[in-house]
């Protein structure tokens, strides 16, 4: 049986008084793609912070319910939040590389955690991430340029690469592809692909047909309530509740 | 009211090709009414505009498939829409291949001189009625959306199959009476197969509706 790496039990969200998500239940499976699709300002992105506690920095937003990683709650007074997020990357809209070489990018994470012994190693590491997100090839001659010499697509896989340097265990992604053209749109999906061999996927999108290519799950939040989740599949081709199948099909629900 | 969306001109596309589809299935309902009752009176200048209406409905199915093409590109449909577009697409497909049985028809009939005097039974053209009406069953089903009237029609065609057997061995009989009748007989036993085809074809069509209004495939 396949095995869940996230479980969010009866997750609320609140800014200040109002209710961002309420009571969400949802299990993501390990070394699978999960979409999360829903109108704009449905509680999906909120959902997806609340899996690396990226909330906790936004002021007046507090979350009851529980959220475990592996069986354990990641909101534990013990836990350090750092120390989450490199289990939990996260990957934007927009590409975000820092003002650094493409080098750098991605070896600022492996540094600051101290994943590598000597720079032979840590050059590798970074060879080796690049690779995963499929941009080494176009890249390995001006590695020391500055990252955001590259174009849209290269700097969100140049992000993706920064990411999955540090090895975490599950990567969100918050609409990674809405600033891409179709075909850097299509080289992201066909390394989220590949990702899934090794990473847990948790992605935000509004492109329908998206979801459909590249998850296996998808869950369908509605004004802050999770209304529907299964097999991507279904949830496309015969979707049991209206509000999904009006959304889906963009209906006056 | 019917649920609408919120591109006003996807709901006039999805409309469009419903009701193209369905104007297409009445003229093939004509088609075989008009072929059927070929087996009774026999009107060679019938029969020929029976044959030549056909390239109409090739060219009707033609314009149904650029239709369900271009609303494929431009919409992207999903769930109860997709199905919609593929049902069109299969049962455009469908109700062209019905048309080709009833120019069949009307083509075995358009060989045939006279009616042997020893020919009594109308057997046959028994089979065309209610083969006819378990197609406009079908049609109406998809009319309709309706899974109740869908339901009906694969059980009219265990019917037909069973009157289809019936007329093959009742003309077995007729020919080994009367050897003048042969010609004549295997005509109509060719008819009989194109009438026991619709008849399986109008069952394909239903399976159709039913998989559009309950989401799954029978």
């Amino acid at each position: 049986m396949q095995k869940n790496k996230i479980e969010a039990k009866k997750v609320s969200v609140f800014y200040n008084d109002k209710k961002a998500l309420n009571e969400i239940t949802l299990s993501i499976p390990e070394k699978r793609v999960t979409s999360l699709i829903g109108p704009s300002g449905c509680g999906k992105s909120t959902f997806l912070r609340c899996i690396n506690r990226m909330n906790d920095t936004i002021e007046g937003c507090s979350m009851t319910g529980r959220i475990l990683i592996d069986n354990k709650d990641i909101n534990e007074k013990s836990l350090d939040p750092v120390l989450l997020r490199a289990r939990v990357g996260m990957v934007f809209q927009k590409p975000n590389p820092f003002p650094k070489s493409i080098f750098e990018n991605v070896a600022y994470g492996p540094k600051i955690h101290g994943l590598t012994q000597s720079s032979d190693e840590l050059n590798e590491l970074v060879e080796e991430s690049l690779k995963k997100a499929g941009l080494f090839s176009e890249i390995k001659d001006r590695i020391h340029e500055p990252g955001t010499s590259l174009s849209g697509g290269q700097q969100q896989r140049l992000c993706i690469a920064r990411a999955i340097s540090i090895s975490p265990e599950i990567i969100l992604m918050d609409e990674p592809c809405s600033a891409l053209d179709p075909i850097a749109t299509a080289k992201i999906e066909e390394l989220i692909d590949e990702l899934a061999n090794n990473f847990t996927i948790v992605i935000v999108t509004h492109s329908m047909q998206q979801a459909a290519r590249v998850s296996k799950q998808t869950a369908f939040f509605h004004m802050g309530n999770l209304i529907e989740v299964g097999k991507t599949e279904s949830i496309f081709s015969n979707p049991s509740e209206k509000k999904t199948q009006d959304y889906i099909t963009g209906k006056i629900g | 009211m019917r649920e609408q969306h919120i591109v006003t001109t996807y709901d006039e596309d999805l409309d469009k090709i419903k009701s193209d589809l369905f104007k297409m299935a009445l003229i093939v309902e004509k088609q075989i009414y008009d072929s059927v009752n070929l087996i009774k009176i026999l009107d060679i200048k019938k029969a020929k505009e029976i044959i030549k209406n056909d390239h109409k409905i090739d060219k009707k199915e033609k314009e149904i498939r650029n239709l369900a093409t271009n609303i494929l590109t431009k919409r992207q449909p999903l769930a109860d829409d997709l199905r919609k577009i593929l049902i069109a697409l299969k049962i455009s497909g469908t109700i062209e291949r019905v048309a080709d049985h009833a120019a069949n028809i009307a083509g075995r009939m358009s060989y045939v001189n006279n009616i042997p005097d020893s020919y009594l039974t109308d057997s046959i053209f028994h089979l065309g009625s209610l083969v006819l009406a378990n197609y406009a069953k079908a049609i109406s089903s998809y009319d309709k959306d309706s899974s109740k009237i869908a339901k009906v029609v694969p059980n009219l065609d265990r019917e037909i199959n069973s009157i289809y057997e019936t007329c093959f061995r009742e003309h077995l009989h007729i020919m080994m009476e009367d050897r003048e009748t042969i010609g004549f007989c295997t005509q109509m036993l060719f008819i009989a197969k194109e009438l026991e085809r619709i008849g399986d074809l109008s069952k394909v069509i239903s399976k159709e509706v039913l998989y559009n209004v309950e989401g799954v495939l029978q």
